[in-house]
Protein backbone atom coordinates (compact mmCIF):
# COMPACT_ATOMS: atom_id res chain seq x y z
CA UNK A 1 0.00 0.00 0.00
CA UNK A 2 2.86 2.13 1.09
CA UNK A 3 4.00 1.62 -2.66
CA UNK A 4 2.23 4.76 -3.42
CA UNK A 5 5.23 6.38 -1.46
CA UNK A 6 7.74 6.20 -4.23
CA UNK A 7 11.24 6.30 -2.61
CA UNK A 8 10.60 5.41 0.61
CA UNK A 9 10.70 1.50 1.58
CA UNK A 10 7.62 0.12 3.51
CA UNK A 11 7.35 0.79 6.80
CA UNK A 12 7.37 -2.16 9.30
CA UNK A 13 4.18 -1.00 10.74
CA UNK A 14 0.98 -1.81 8.59
CA UNK A 15 -1.14 1.26 8.44
CA UNK A 16 -5.00 1.49 8.41
CA UNK A 17 -6.77 0.85 5.59
CA UNK A 18 -9.00 4.12 5.92
CA UNK A 19 -6.04 6.63 6.14
CA UNK A 20 -4.78 5.52 2.31
CA UNK A 21 -5.82 7.97 -0.50
CA UNK A 22 -8.58 6.06 -2.85
CA UNK A 23 -8.90 6.81 -6.50
CA UNK A 24 -6.43 7.56 -9.12
CA UNK A 25 -3.58 9.98 -7.71
CA UNK A 26 -4.12 11.85 -11.30
CA UNK A 27 -7.39 12.94 -11.69
CA UNK A 28 -7.37 14.29 -7.75
CA UNK A 29 -5.11 17.42 -6.17
CA UNK A 30 -2.55 15.81 -3.80
CA UNK A 31 -4.19 14.78 -0.46
CA UNK A 32 -1.70 14.64 2.72
CA UNK A 33 -2.52 11.64 5.00
CA UNK A 34 -1.49 11.22 8.50
CA UNK A 35 -0.40 7.92 10.11
CA UNK A 36 0.47 7.49 13.91
CA UNK A 37 3.31 4.51 13.97
CA UNK A 38 4.74 2.34 16.69
CA UNK A 39 8.47 1.46 15.56
CA UNK A 40 9.31 1.14 12.23
CA UNK A 41 11.87 2.22 9.06
CA UNK A 42 11.76 3.00 5.96
CA UNK A 43 14.42 4.27 3.17
CA UNK A 44 14.11 7.74 1.13
CA UNK A 45 15.57 7.64 -1.75
CA UNK A 46 16.43 9.95 -5.01
CA UNK A 47 13.25 11.19 -6.71
CA UNK A 48 15.29 11.48 -9.89
CA UNK A 49 14.22 8.15 -11.48
CA UNK A 50 17.05 6.71 -10.59
CA UNK A 51 15.65 5.86 -7.29
CA UNK A 52 19.62 6.16 -5.34
CA UNK A 53 19.19 5.55 -1.42
CA UNK A 54 19.82 9.13 0.33
CA UNK A 55 19.31 7.84 3.68
CA UNK A 56 17.28 5.27 6.06
CA UNK A 57 15.98 5.76 9.30
CA UNK A 58 13.98 3.49 11.84
CA UNK A 59 12.26 5.29 14.84
CA UNK A 60 10.83 3.71 18.24
CA UNK A 61 7.49 5.92 17.40
CA UNK A 62 6.29 8.22 14.68
CA UNK A 63 3.77 10.49 12.95
CA UNK A 64 4.00 10.29 9.14
CA UNK A 65 2.50 12.19 6.76
CA UNK A 66 2.09 11.08 3.18
CA UNK A 67 0.72 12.76 0.04
CA UNK A 68 -1.02 10.83 -2.94
CA UNK A 69 1.73 12.62 -5.74
CA UNK A 70 4.26 10.16 -3.71
CA UNK A 71 6.03 12.21 -1.27
CA UNK A 72 6.79 11.15 2.47
CA UNK A 73 7.24 13.32 5.65
CA UNK A 74 6.69 12.74 9.36
CA UNK A 75 8.19 13.27 12.56
CA UNK A 76 9.58 10.71 14.15
CA UNK A 77 10.88 9.64 17.90
CA UNK A 78 14.22 8.35 19.08
CA UNK A 79 15.83 7.09 15.94
CA UNK A 80 18.58 5.74 14.07
CA UNK A 81 20.03 5.02 10.63
CA UNK A 82 22.33 5.57 8.03
CA UNK A 83 23.38 8.27 5.85
CA UNK A 84 24.12 7.36 2.03
CA UNK A 85 26.41 9.01 -0.83
CA UNK A 86 26.02 7.77 -3.89
CA UNK A 87 23.81 4.73 -2.94
CA UNK A 88 26.27 3.68 -0.23
CA UNK A 89 26.56 3.63 3.09
CA UNK A 90 28.19 6.25 4.59
CA UNK A 91 27.87 6.37 8.56
CA UNK A 92 25.53 5.73 11.05
CA UNK A 93 23.42 8.11 13.45
CA UNK A 94 20.84 8.50 16.23
CA UNK A 95 19.07 11.10 17.82
CA UNK A 96 16.27 12.11 19.79
CA UNK A 97 14.49 13.02 17.09
CA UNK A 98 13.77 13.54 13.56
CA UNK A 99 11.87 15.26 10.70
CA UNK A 100 11.89 14.17 7.26
CA UNK A 101 9.82 17.05 4.87
CA UNK A 102 8.07 16.02 2.16
CA UNK A 103 9.08 18.70 -0.16
CA UNK A 104 12.68 17.84 0.16
CA UNK A 105 15.59 15.41 0.11
CA UNK A 106 16.30 16.40 3.54
CA UNK A 107 16.19 14.84 7.07
CA UNK A 108 16.53 17.04 9.78
CA UNK A 109 17.86 15.71 13.37
CA UNK A 110 17.30 17.11 16.95
CA UNK A 111 19.07 16.21 20.34
CA UNK A 112 21.72 14.21 20.94
CA UNK A 113 22.53 13.65 17.79
CA UNK A 114 25.35 11.41 17.10
CA UNK A 115 26.70 10.57 13.71
CA UNK A 116 29.53 8.14 13.14
CA UNK A 117 31.56 6.70 10.61
CA UNK A 118 33.34 3.37 10.77
CA UNK A 119 36.39 3.71 8.56
CA UNK A 120 37.85 5.98 9.14
CA UNK A 121 36.47 6.09 12.69
CA UNK A 122 35.06 9.32 13.60
CA UNK A 123 32.00 10.64 15.27
CA UNK A 124 30.36 14.33 15.14
CA UNK A 125 27.89 15.25 18.01
CA UNK A 126 25.45 18.18 18.00
CA UNK A 127 22.16 18.83 18.97
CA UNK A 128 20.83 19.66 15.41
CA UNK A 129 21.37 18.92 11.83
CA UNK A 130 20.19 18.84 8.89
CA UNK A 131 21.69 15.97 6.60
CA UNK A 132 20.78 16.86 2.52
CA UNK A 133 20.84 13.46 0.94
CA UNK A 134 21.50 14.26 -2.61
CA UNK A 135 24.25 16.55 -2.06
CA UNK A 136 25.36 14.48 0.66
CA UNK A 137 26.13 16.87 3.22
CA UNK A 138 25.52 17.50 7.02
CA UNK A 139 25.04 20.84 8.48
CA UNK A 140 25.42 20.57 12.17
CA UNK A 141 24.86 23.44 14.55
CA UNK A 142 24.38 23.29 18.64
CA UNK A 143 27.14 22.42 20.64
CA UNK A 144 28.87 20.54 17.96
CA UNK A 145 31.96 18.20 19.30
CA UNK A 146 34.12 16.57 16.45
CA UNK A 147 35.64 13.18 17.78
CA UNK A 148 37.89 11.94 14.87
CA UNK A 149 40.16 9.39 15.04
CA UNK A 150 43.01 11.30 15.61
CA UNK A 151 41.71 14.92 16.36
CA UNK A 152 38.82 16.80 18.18
CA UNK A 153 37.47 19.86 16.89
CA UNK A 154 34.94 22.06 19.82
CA UNK A 155 33.85 25.38 20.33
CA UNK A 156 32.48 25.89 16.64
CA UNK A 157 28.89 27.44 16.22
CA UNK A 158 28.24 25.44 12.91
CA UNK A 159 29.45 22.75 10.70
CA UNK A 160 29.28 21.52 7.83
CA UNK A 161 30.71 17.60 6.42
CA UNK A 162 30.34 15.22 4.16
CA UNK A 163 28.61 12.67 4.90
CA UNK A 164 31.77 9.71 5.58
CA UNK A 165 33.20 12.98 7.66
CA UNK A 166 36.22 12.88 6.08
CA UNK A 167 35.34 17.02 5.40
CA UNK A 168 34.35 18.96 7.92
CA UNK A 169 34.56 22.97 8.04
CA UNK A 170 33.00 25.98 9.03
CA UNK A 171 30.00 26.26 6.15
CA UNK A 172 31.58 29.24 4.51
CA UNK A 173 34.55 27.08 4.36
CA UNK A 174 33.30 23.85 3.14
CA UNK A 175 34.08 24.61 -0.79
CA UNK A 176 37.67 24.43 -1.48
CA UNK A 177 39.08 28.31 -1.83
CA UNK A 178 40.48 29.34 -4.96
CA UNK B 1 29.12 30.30 63.18
CA UNK B 2 26.59 31.45 61.37
CA UNK B 3 28.37 34.21 59.93
CA UNK B 4 31.00 31.18 58.99
CA UNK B 5 28.42 29.45 57.20
CA UNK B 6 26.74 32.54 55.14
CA UNK B 7 30.44 32.98 54.10
CA UNK B 8 31.10 29.19 53.15
CA UNK B 9 27.56 29.38 51.07
CA UNK B 10 28.50 32.87 48.98
CA UNK B 11 32.43 30.98 49.15
CA UNK B 12 30.28 27.97 47.23
CA UNK B 13 28.03 30.21 44.97
CA UNK B 14 30.96 32.17 43.77
CA UNK B 15 32.94 28.89 42.73
CA UNK B 16 29.62 27.79 40.51
CA UNK B 17 29.74 30.98 38.79
CA UNK B 18 33.59 30.68 38.20
CA UNK B 19 33.19 27.66 37.01
CA UNK B 20 30.21 28.11 35.05
CA UNK B 21 31.81 31.10 33.36
CA UNK B 22 35.15 29.11 32.74
CA UNK B 23 33.25 26.16 31.04
CA UNK B 24 30.80 28.37 28.97
CA UNK B 25 34.47 29.96 28.08
CA UNK B 26 36.38 27.03 27.03
CA UNK B 27 33.09 25.51 24.89
CA UNK B 28 33.43 29.41 23.27
CA UNK B 29 37.16 29.06 21.65
CA UNK B 30 37.54 27.55 18.49
CA UNK B 31 39.88 24.73 18.96
CA UNK B 32 41.61 21.65 16.75
CA UNK B 33 43.46 19.54 19.07
CA UNK B 34 44.95 15.81 17.73
CA UNK B 35 44.37 13.32 20.48
CA UNK B 36 48.68 12.63 20.84
CA UNK B 37 48.76 16.62 22.15
CA UNK B 38 51.18 17.81 19.81
CA UNK B 39 49.76 19.70 17.50
CA UNK B 40 46.56 22.50 19.04
CA UNK B 41 45.44 25.49 16.65
CA UNK B 42 42.83 28.48 18.73
CA UNK B 43 41.00 30.97 17.99
CA UNK B 44 40.25 30.65 14.54
CA UNK B 45 36.62 31.48 12.97
CA UNK B 46 36.76 29.62 9.96
CA UNK B 47 38.43 26.05 9.18
CA UNK B 48 38.36 23.22 6.98
CA UNK B 49 39.96 19.68 8.01
CA UNK B 50 40.57 17.39 4.88
CA UNK B 51 41.16 13.77 5.45
CA UNK B 52 43.45 12.94 2.39
CA UNK B 53 44.35 9.49 3.53
CA UNK B 54 47.63 7.35 4.29
CA UNK B 55 47.27 9.54 7.45
CA UNK B 56 47.45 13.09 5.93
CA UNK B 57 45.88 15.86 6.72
CA UNK B 58 45.02 19.17 5.79
CA UNK B 59 44.01 21.80 8.02
CA UNK B 60 42.93 25.01 6.58
CA UNK B 61 42.39 27.85 9.14
CA UNK B 62 41.68 31.44 9.38
CA UNK B 63 40.60 34.77 11.41
CA UNK B 64 38.68 37.66 10.96
CA UNK B 65 38.77 41.18 11.82
CA UNK B 66 42.50 41.05 11.72
CA UNK B 67 42.83 38.32 14.97
CA UNK B 68 45.44 36.22 15.31
CA UNK B 69 44.56 32.80 15.62
CA UNK B 70 47.46 30.47 17.50
CA UNK B 71 48.80 26.96 16.55
CA UNK B 72 51.43 24.76 17.93
CA UNK B 73 53.38 21.55 17.55
CA UNK B 74 55.26 20.41 20.62
CA UNK B 75 57.48 18.15 18.88
CA UNK B 76 58.56 20.41 16.44
CA UNK B 77 59.38 23.26 18.96
CA UNK B 78 57.10 25.59 16.95
CA UNK B 79 54.80 28.05 17.48
CA UNK B 80 52.94 30.28 15.51
CA UNK B 81 50.14 33.42 15.37
CA UNK B 82 49.02 34.39 12.04
CA UNK B 83 45.42 35.70 10.54
CA UNK B 84 45.60 32.65 8.01
CA UNK B 85 47.18 29.20 8.46
CA UNK B 86 47.12 26.17 5.92
CA UNK B 87 48.87 23.33 7.15
CA UNK B 88 49.76 19.61 6.02
CA UNK B 89 50.34 17.04 8.64
CA UNK B 90 51.27 13.36 8.69
CA UNK B 91 49.94 10.87 11.48
CA UNK B 92 53.21 9.56 13.34
CA UNK B 93 53.42 5.79 15.12
CA UNK B 94 52.34 8.10 18.33
CA UNK B 95 49.37 9.09 16.60
CA UNK B 96 50.78 12.64 16.89
CA UNK B 97 50.22 15.08 13.85
CA UNK B 98 53.77 16.13 12.35
CA UNK B 99 53.71 19.50 10.82
CA UNK B 100 55.24 18.77 6.96
CA UNK B 101 54.16 22.41 5.75
CA UNK B 102 52.40 25.43 6.92
CA UNK B 103 51.45 28.97 4.60
CA UNK B 104 51.11 31.40 6.84
CA UNK B 105 49.20 34.63 6.11
CA UNK B 106 47.88 38.22 7.67
CA UNK B 107 50.48 38.92 9.45
CA UNK B 108 52.50 36.05 11.28
CA UNK B 109 55.06 35.55 14.04
CA UNK B 110 56.34 32.52 14.21
CA UNK B 111 58.52 31.01 16.95
CA UNK B 112 61.29 27.95 16.70
CA UNK B 113 62.99 26.93 19.59
CA UNK B 114 65.88 24.79 19.74
CA UNK B 115 68.75 24.10 23.12
CA UNK B 116 70.60 26.66 24.00
CA UNK B 117 73.91 26.49 22.07
CA UNK B 118 75.75 27.04 25.56
CA UNK B 119 75.54 22.96 26.94
CA UNK B 120 75.20 24.80 30.40
CA UNK B 121 72.08 26.54 29.87
CA UNK B 122 68.83 25.24 30.51
CA UNK B 123 67.35 28.45 28.83
CA UNK B 124 66.49 27.74 25.29
CA UNK B 125 66.91 29.61 22.04
CA UNK B 126 64.72 30.88 20.17
CA UNK B 127 64.31 31.87 16.42
CA UNK B 128 61.83 34.28 15.91
CA UNK B 129 60.28 35.40 12.60
CA UNK B 130 57.67 38.17 12.10
CA UNK B 131 56.67 38.81 8.48
CA UNK B 132 53.55 39.68 6.29
CA UNK B 133 53.41 35.80 5.01
CA UNK B 134 55.73 32.77 5.09
CA UNK B 135 55.79 29.28 3.99
CA UNK B 136 57.33 26.61 6.38
CA UNK B 137 58.54 23.23 4.72
CA UNK B 138 59.73 20.76 7.62
CA UNK B 139 61.53 18.70 4.65
CA UNK B 140 64.43 20.77 5.43
CA UNK B 141 63.18 23.11 7.93
CA UNK B 142 63.31 26.56 6.25
CA UNK B 143 60.71 29.32 6.02
CA UNK B 144 60.29 31.62 3.00
CA UNK B 145 59.25 35.13 4.62
CA UNK B 146 57.82 38.25 2.38
CA UNK B 147 56.87 41.56 3.81
CA UNK B 148 58.17 43.65 6.60
CA UNK B 149 60.82 40.47 7.45
CA UNK B 150 62.20 40.78 11.19
CA UNK B 151 64.14 37.50 11.89
CA UNK B 152 65.56 37.60 15.97
CA UNK B 153 67.58 34.98 17.17
CA UNK B 154 68.00 34.79 20.81
CA UNK B 155 70.02 32.35 23.04
CA UNK B 156 69.90 33.72 26.46
CA UNK B 157 72.34 30.91 27.74
CA UNK B 158 74.76 31.76 25.11
CA UNK B 159 74.63 35.42 26.12
CA UNK B 160 73.83 35.95 22.11
CA UNK B 161 71.19 37.76 20.10
CA UNK B 162 70.75 38.67 16.64
CA UNK B 163 68.17 40.16 14.77
CA UNK B 164 67.75 41.40 10.78
CA UNK B 165 64.81 42.99 8.83
CA UNK B 166 64.39 42.79 5.43
CA UNK B 167 61.95 42.76 2.40
CA UNK B 168 61.85 39.07 1.94
CA UNK B 169 63.96 36.21 2.28
CA UNK B 170 64.80 32.67 3.18
CA UNK B 171 65.48 31.11 6.57
CA UNK B 172 66.85 27.90 7.24
CA UNK B 173 66.10 26.65 10.85
CA UNK B 174 68.46 24.12 12.51
CA UNK B 175 67.88 20.12 12.80
CA UNK B 176 64.67 19.24 15.59
CA UNK B 177 66.46 18.75 18.32
CA UNK B 178 69.43 20.46 17.52
CA UNK B 179 71.43 22.60 20.04
CA UNK B 180 73.14 24.40 16.96
CA UNK B 181 72.68 27.84 16.07
CA UNK B 182 68.60 27.81 15.61
CA UNK B 183 69.43 29.63 12.40
CA UNK B 184 71.29 27.77 9.90
CA UNK B 185 71.18 30.11 7.68
CA UNK B 186 69.51 33.20 6.19
CA UNK B 187 69.26 35.46 2.98
CA UNK B 188 67.53 38.69 3.51
CA UNK B 189 66.32 41.02 0.35
CA UNK B 190 66.54 44.40 1.56
CA UNK B 191 67.01 46.74 2.12
CA UNK B 192 68.53 44.78 5.29
CA UNK B 193 69.45 45.45 8.86
CA UNK B 194 71.17 43.29 10.89
CA UNK B 195 71.46 44.18 15.01
CA UNK B 196 74.07 41.47 16.89
CA UNK B 197 75.16 41.49 20.42
CA UNK B 198 77.05 39.07 22.22
CA UNK B 199 79.59 38.97 24.70
CA UNK B 200 83.40 37.65 24.60
CA UNK B 201 86.14 37.77 26.45
CA UNK B 202 87.66 41.33 26.46
CA UNK B 203 91.43 41.93 26.02
CA UNK B 204 91.62 41.84 29.83
CA UNK B 205 89.81 38.51 29.93
CA UNK B 206 86.36 40.25 31.46
CA UNK B 207 83.34 39.39 29.03
CA UNK B 208 82.70 42.36 26.99
CA UNK B 209 79.47 43.33 25.71
CA UNK B 210 79.78 43.81 21.24
CA UNK B 211 77.27 45.22 18.87
CA UNK B 212 77.29 45.42 15.29
CA UNK B 213 74.84 47.25 12.86
CA UNK B 214 75.17 46.21 9.42
CA UNK B 215 73.12 47.53 6.77
CA UNK B 216 73.05 46.53 3.08
CA UNK B 217 71.04 45.71 -0.16
CA UNK B 218 71.22 41.80 1.19
CA UNK B 219 72.42 39.77 3.54
CA UNK B 220 73.72 35.93 3.68
CA UNK B 221 74.31 34.75 7.02
CA UNK B 222 75.75 31.14 7.06
CA UNK B 223 76.94 29.42 9.99
CA UNK B 224 78.46 27.15 8.72
CA UNK B 225 80.75 28.75 7.26
CA UNK B 226 80.73 31.46 10.22
CA UNK B 227 79.81 34.42 7.79
CA UNK B 228 77.63 36.76 7.11
CA UNK B 229 77.78 38.53 4.13
CA UNK B 230 76.56 42.17 3.12
CA UNK B 231 75.88 42.48 -0.86
CA UNK B 232 74.92 46.40 -2.05
CA UNK B 233 75.50 50.00 -0.52
CA UNK B 234 77.28 48.48 2.85
CA UNK B 235 77.03 50.28 5.80
CA UNK B 236 78.41 48.42 8.83
CA UNK B 237 78.90 49.76 12.46
CA UNK B 238 79.67 48.75 16.15
CA UNK B 239 81.46 49.04 19.31
CA UNK B 240 83.76 46.60 19.35
CA UNK B 241 87.22 47.05 18.81
CA UNK B 242 87.76 44.48 16.52
CA UNK B 243 85.91 46.16 14.06
CA UNK B 244 88.02 48.98 14.02
CA UNK B 245 85.22 52.02 12.85
CA UNK B 246 82.43 52.33 10.13
CA UNK B 247 82.48 51.15 7.06
CA UNK B 248 80.84 52.37 4.18
CA UNK B 249 80.48 52.78 0.44
CA UNK B 250 81.99 49.43 0.02
CA UNK B 251 80.13 46.54 -2.69
CA UNK B 252 80.46 43.94 -0.02
CA UNK B 253 81.20 43.07 3.03
CA UNK B 254 81.97 39.82 4.41
CA UNK B 255 81.88 39.16 8.29
CA UNK B 256 83.78 36.15 9.44
CA UNK B 257 82.61 34.95 12.80
CA UNK B 258 84.24 32.62 15.76
CA UNK B 259 82.50 29.38 16.57
CA UNK B 260 81.55 31.50 19.50
CA UNK B 261 79.72 34.16 17.52
CA UNK B 262 82.16 36.57 17.57
CA UNK B 263 83.51 38.63 15.05
CA UNK B 264 86.58 37.68 13.76
CA UNK B 265 87.60 39.94 11.07
CA UNK B 266 85.69 42.02 8.04
CA UNK B 267 86.66 41.71 4.86
CA UNK B 268 85.62 44.43 2.41
CA UNK B 269 85.35 43.59 -1.21
CA UNK B 270 84.21 45.65 -4.59
CA UNK B 271 84.51 48.86 -6.25
CA UNK B 272 84.25 51.18 -2.91
CA UNK B 273 83.38 54.74 -4.10
CA UNK B 274 84.86 55.68 -0.65
CA UNK B 275 85.60 53.85 2.60
CA UNK B 276 85.37 55.66 5.80
CA UNK B 277 86.99 54.03 8.73
CA UNK B 278 86.20 55.60 12.04
CA UNK B 279 88.74 54.21 14.65
CA UNK B 280 86.57 53.68 17.95
CA UNK B 281 89.56 53.36 20.08
CA UNK B 282 90.85 57.71 18.42
CA UNK B 283 87.09 58.72 18.89
CA UNK B 284 86.21 60.85 16.17
CA UNK B 285 89.64 61.56 15.16
CA UNK B 286 90.16 58.80 12.60
CA UNK B 287 88.67 59.71 9.30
Amino acid sequence: MLALLAGCRTPSVPLPEANLPKGDPKDEPPVTRTVNSAGGQLDRKSDDGKGTILWSIEWESATLEYTTDQRFGGRMKNVKGVFYTQGQPASSFVATEAVADKGTNSLRLIGGVRVTNENPKGALYCGELVYDGVKGIIDAQKGIEVDYESYRVRGIEALRANAKLTLVATPESFEPQP
Amino acid sequence: MKLHHTTLLISLAGLTATLAVSQSGQTKIPEIKDKAGNMWVRGYSRMRIENLGSGKYKFTVSTSDGKKLKATWAKENIDIESGGLECLVVLDKTKAYRLQTATMSGGIVANFVRASANAQSKENQTANIRAASAEYNGGNDTVTVRGNVTLTRTDPGAGQSMSATGASGTIQLSEQGSSANAVKAATLNGPVKLTMTGVRPGDDGKPLKYNLTGLADRMVFNDAARTIVFTGNVRISGDDPTLGGDISGVNSATVKLTKDGEIESIDLEGDPGRTVVQDKRKGDGGR
